[in-house]
Parts: C-alpha cells; sequence; structure tokens
C-alpha cells in the first residue's frame, strides 16, 4: 500500500481563519476508471504557521466527512517512496468555498492553544477510511475565535 | 490505555509534551481521546456483537459496523454507476 504525503502547502494559496470552519485539505475519491478507490488517512499534524495573535486564543480543528465539493486548489502529494506509482484520490487543498460536511461527523476534533501543534497517528488498521465512492471524502477544516492567520494541515494517506 | 488505537503529541513553546492515546469509535469512526484513570463510561462503551470499543454517540444504538456501511455504500455505488443512473 503506497503512502502519500499530503499537505495544504502543496497548492493553492492559504487562507486565514475565521470564527466559522474554513476547509484546509480534502482527500475524496472521485468516479473515474481508475481513480475510485479507497484512502485511509494515516496520520495528521496540524499548528499555525501564521504570526500568534496577541491575545491568547485556541483554534479549532475537524475532520468531517463530506457529500459534495467545494472550491478549493487540486494538488498531488508526492509519495513518501519515490518508487511508488502516482496518488490516485483527487486531493485539494486551500478552500475559498466550502464544501458541503454531513452534520455530526466529526471523527477528529482538536482544540489547541493557537502556539501548540498537535500530532496523532492512527494504527495501520484504524485509520480513518474514505471509502471508494464518489464525492464522499473526508475534510480538514479549522476555525478560531480570534486567530486570523494561517494553518498547516499535514496528512499521512495511504491507497 | 492497552492496545490504543494510535498516539497522539501536543508540542508546543510553553508546555512540556502532552501525550494521549486514542480509540476509534467501531460504528462511525470518530476519535475519542482517553485521558489517564478515567471513568470507562465517560469514553463510550463496548458493543458486544462487533466486539469492540464505541464512542458516547453510539452507545444503546444497534451494532453497525463502519466498514459495513462503506461496503453497503460502495455497492450501492457500484450499482448506480453500472447501471448509468
Amino acid at each position: 500500500m503506497a503512502q502519500y504525503n499530503f499537505s495544504n502547502l502543496l497548492g493553492g494559496t492559504q487562507q486565514n481563519l475565521t470564527t466559522t470552519f474554513k476547509t484546509i485539505t480534502y482527500a475524496v475519491a472521485t468516479t473515474g476508471a481508475t481513480t475510485l478507490r479507497r484512502g485511509w488517512i494515516k496520520e495528521v499534524e496540524v499548528g499555525a504557521d501564521g504570526a500568534p495573535n496577541a491575545a491568547d486564543t485556541t483554534i479549532v480543528y475537524s475532520w468531517d466527512r463530506t457529500t459534495a465539493d467545494g472550491t478549493g486548489t487540486s494538488v498531488t502529494p508526492p509519495p513518501i517512496d519515490a518508487s511508488d506509482a502516482a496518488a490516485l484520490l483527487t486531493y485539494k487543498a486551500n478552500y475559498t468555498g466550502e464544501p458541503t460536511v454531513t452534520a455530526n461527523t466529526g471523527l477528529l476534533v482538536l482544540a489547541l492553544n493557537q502556539r501548540n501543534s498537535q500530532r496523532v497517528s492512527y494504527e495501520d488498521d484504524k485509520c480513518l477510511v474514505i471509502p471508494a465512492t464518489n464525492l464522499a471524502g473526508i475534510v480538514g477544516r479549522a476555525k478560531s475565535a480570534i486567530f486570523a492567520s494561517t494553518v498547516v494541515f499535514n496528512q499521512y494517506m495511504r491507497e | 490505555m492497552r492496545k490504543s488505537h494510535g498516539y497522539s503529541i501536543i508540542t508546543g513553546p510553553e508546555i512540556r509534551a502532552i501525550e494521549e492515546d486514542f480509540f476509534v469509535c467501531s460504528h462511525c469512526q470518530k476519535t475519542t481521546f482517553v485521558k489517564p484513570m478515567c471513568d470507562p463510561v465517560e469514553l463510550g462503551g463496548w458493543c458486544g456483537p462487533c466486539h469492540a470499543l464505541i464512542c458516547k454517540d453510539c452507545v444503546g444504538k444497534d451494532c453497525a459496523p463502519f466498514m459495513k456501511k462503506i461496503e453497503k455504500a460502495e455497492a450501492k455505488a457500484a450499482i448506480t454507476r453500472n447501471w448509468g443512473i
């Protein structure tokens, strides 16, 4: 199984956070002869890369399931092992138009101080599964009441 | 936690690294972090039929393993795709 490094630094313009969720990463299977297959989120790492706000504040990170896409920049995550084939799922980052998120599907929710970062690594058989179904993907989103700069999402994906 | 489903670490300039274990709900894939020595009831529950940990939201509901749901959704999508619907 090939592993890929998916980050919102791969393409597009990083968007400043607001008080409502902003989608930073999106991984999904899309209908096509070769691309409709399952994906797994093996590991996530998040943190702010913009300058911290003078007021102490939190950033909420959330991974949720979706039913429809929004407006983001397509990116191509490189394989960790250079001899693996290119990624076949659809990957997008730095959204300017929000995808449709399925309510109450917070697969992973983290509330972190703006100065902190977190790494979450799943066991091999417990990774978050992206089904081989058109547009049923997983988004990584973030919001903050005060922090209004940019964050970095880094995800290790398996296909 | 014995047989944790993964590992998490929080790092920052003003804190000591905070490590946490967690489990992934067998029914909905929600990640629940486990505080040391916490009451198991506060974490969720145990599903007997699928023999796995489940989150608070799934306690008291029918056994519906997540992978079964995905397989069903994929099969349904394959049928509609094959029929060109």
